[in-house]
């Protein structure tokens, strides 16, 4: 950084300052914020949740980005049978499958039986919008 | 308006043995298909097991399941 560019931005803060502004508040950081790649989804939805036993992202065309091969195929049926809807839940004797989708990605989790849908509904929608680096969902209304 | 009289109902079993059965038609309901699908909206929309249109997804369901479980027993 050259003197003149520090002497710019210090030139700017005490302007602002002058101006009479309350405070100095920086709402968007300098550097954009690193978005959540499609790996680092799984394993974050890993961590919210011990319920999820296992999960894919797909990209919008059905392709899988992360997660177990096996998975990809039935993941895509499931997100493809659904039509129009944003989210599924299909609930059987042995476990649920949930699956959330944006323009961009879908997210798709198999979980145990004892999961809870409202909790597992509203992470994948958060960690759905910071794949997409959108804004994050309201907290669920307690039961 | 005048308050019509009530249907008569079967009655239901009480205490124990009502808790019991309660406990098993929980546990019916439970282990019952279902599906869920909410739309842009926000609306959820529960499908019958034995509508036409929930048939692919029970059945991809059943298949994640399958292969989940099949990669935690190997």
């Amino acid at each position: 950084m050259s003197a003149a560019t520090m002497q710019m931005a210090t030139v700017t803060s005490q302007a602002i300052l002058e101006r009479g502004t309350d405070g100095y508040s920086r709402e968007r950081s300098m550097s954009p914020a690193p978005t959540l790649t499609p790996p680092l989804a799984l394993d974050y939805l890993r961590e919210l949740s011990a319920d999820i036993r296992s999960g894919v992202v797909l990209d919008a065309a059905g392709k899988l980005l992360a997660g177990p091969e096996e998975l990809g195929e039935a993941a895509r049926d499931l997100v493809q049978a659904a039509g129009a809807a944003e989210e599924i839940h299909v609930s059987m004797a042995d476990g649920g499958v949930f699956a959330a989708r944006s323009d961009k990605h879908a997210l798709v989790v198999v979980c145990g039986r004892l999961a809870l849908p409202s909790l597992i509904r509203y992470d994948l929608r958060l960690v759905l919008a910071d794949l997409e680096g959108g804004t994050r969902p309201d907290a669920p209304a307690a039961a | 308006m005048p308050r019509l009289p009530r249907k008569p109902s079967a009655p239901r079993p009480r205490g124990a043995v009502g808790a019991m059965a309660a406990s098993l038609a929980r546990r019916k309901a439970a282990r019952e298909p279902r599906v869920v699908l909410t739309d842009p909206g926000g609306h959820p929309r529960t499908l019958e097991p034995t509508d036409p249109a929930a048939e692919p997804l029970l059945d991809a369901a059943e298949r994640l399941l399958t292969a989940v479980q099949g990669r935690s027993e190997a």
